[in-house]
């Protein structure tokens, strides 16, 4: 397992897979107390693994972070046998020790405070406008209330496509 | 030089003696805060006090150090703090500390993630960015409760 890291890092060496069930004396003497180092761009800090003691399968891997070669006082230190615990050590340390140099930056000329206008969603549909011709007339003396066929409807009742207009027939006077 | 804390806290204050007191100091590396929502959505919510303290460790050698804060959401700028330069008086310490006050702190993208970046650059080396990340979260009075 090689741990994922930014550009200018140093990967030394690997976390062997082993099979403490079914390992055999070789397997196990891939186990040594020089497993693994990663170390940051700036050579400040050393992520070091290690399996103590070495061969040994009662043993356990030592996880040390370093800070300026100072090996006789880590900054962290983990010991478990367990690989997965492992793997994630190293994730979450190579992100803190990232966090800890920083990374290349630059000072910014525009100075102030900036606000971003949230624009709202459309709406799905305009809200109709009423005009005189989308009214319903009103009808005082019915005389004929047969609705008319398609071909027979009057211009006007055709303007509106945003509301449904009722049609009424026209008034018709008696003569 | 490296970056020794990035703290968040309600208030914090330089003393006499070097040292720092901080109030309300919000643990973790994601800070909850506790906002009630805004009554009209296109408002602008406050932080009453927010305060950031970064302390800078190997700094003996350091003379003059130029600084500035910014903080963005996503990839937007939402404030930007003019830079500035301080003398570091001798005997020089270890460390340096810069805080940063703001009352009220205007979260004009409400609830999200908001990343603190200060850049520092120390004599003649080359301009340093550190960055931290704090959440704004709404909780409502279920949710308290629940705390």
């Amino acid at each position: 397992m090689t741990p994922k890291v930014l550009k200018g890092w140093t990967v030394r060496g690997d976390l062997p897979k082993v099979d403490f069930s079914r390992a055999t004396d070789s397997d196990l003497d891939l186990l040594d107390e020089d497993l693994l180092q990663v170390i940051d761009a700036s050579r400040t800090y050393t992520l070091d693994v290690g399996w103590y003691p070495a061969a040994s399968r009662a043993g356990q891997f030592v996880c040390r972070l370093i800070r300026s070669d100072n090996w006789e006082s880590p900054l962290q230190q983990l010991e478990t046998s367990n690989r997965e615990t492992v793997r994630q050590w190293i994730n979450q340390t190579v992100q803190e020790v990232q966090a800890l140099v920083g990374q290349p930056g630059q000072f910014s000329d525009r100075i102030g405070l900036f606000i971003k206008i949230k624009r709202r969603a459309a709406r799905s549909a305009p809200k109709p406008i009423p005009t005189p011709l989308t009214r319903t007339p009103t009808v005082s003396s019915p005389v004929d209330n047969r609705l008319p066929s398609a071909g027979t409807l009057p211009q006007f009742a055709r303007i509106s496509t945003t509301t449904p207009t009722r049609f009424q027939p026209p008034l018709q006077h008696a003569a | 030089m490296r970056l020794e804390q990035f703290l968040f806290c309600e208030m914090a204050r330089n003393e006499a003696n070097g040292q720092l007191s901080l109030i309300g100091l919000y643990p973790g590396d994601i800070v909850r805060v506790q906002q009630q929502p805004q009554p009209i959505p296109t408002a602008i919510s406050i932080l009453p006090n927010l305060h950031c303290v970064v302390i800078l460790g190997d700094m003996e050698r350091v003379t003059a150090l130029k600084f500035q804060m910014q903080v963005k959401h996503g990839r937007d700028e939402v404030l930007a703090v003019a830079p500035e330069t301080i003398q570091r008086p001798t005997p020089r310490t270890p460390f340096q500390s810069l805080l940063f006050g703001f009352s009220p702190f205007p979260c004009t993208q409400g609830a999200g993630d908001y990343e603190f970046r200060i850049t520092v650059k120390s004599d003649d080396a080359a301009p340093t960015t550190f960055s931290k990340r704090f959440t704004i979260e709404y909780l409502t009075s279920t949710s308290q409760a629940r705390h």
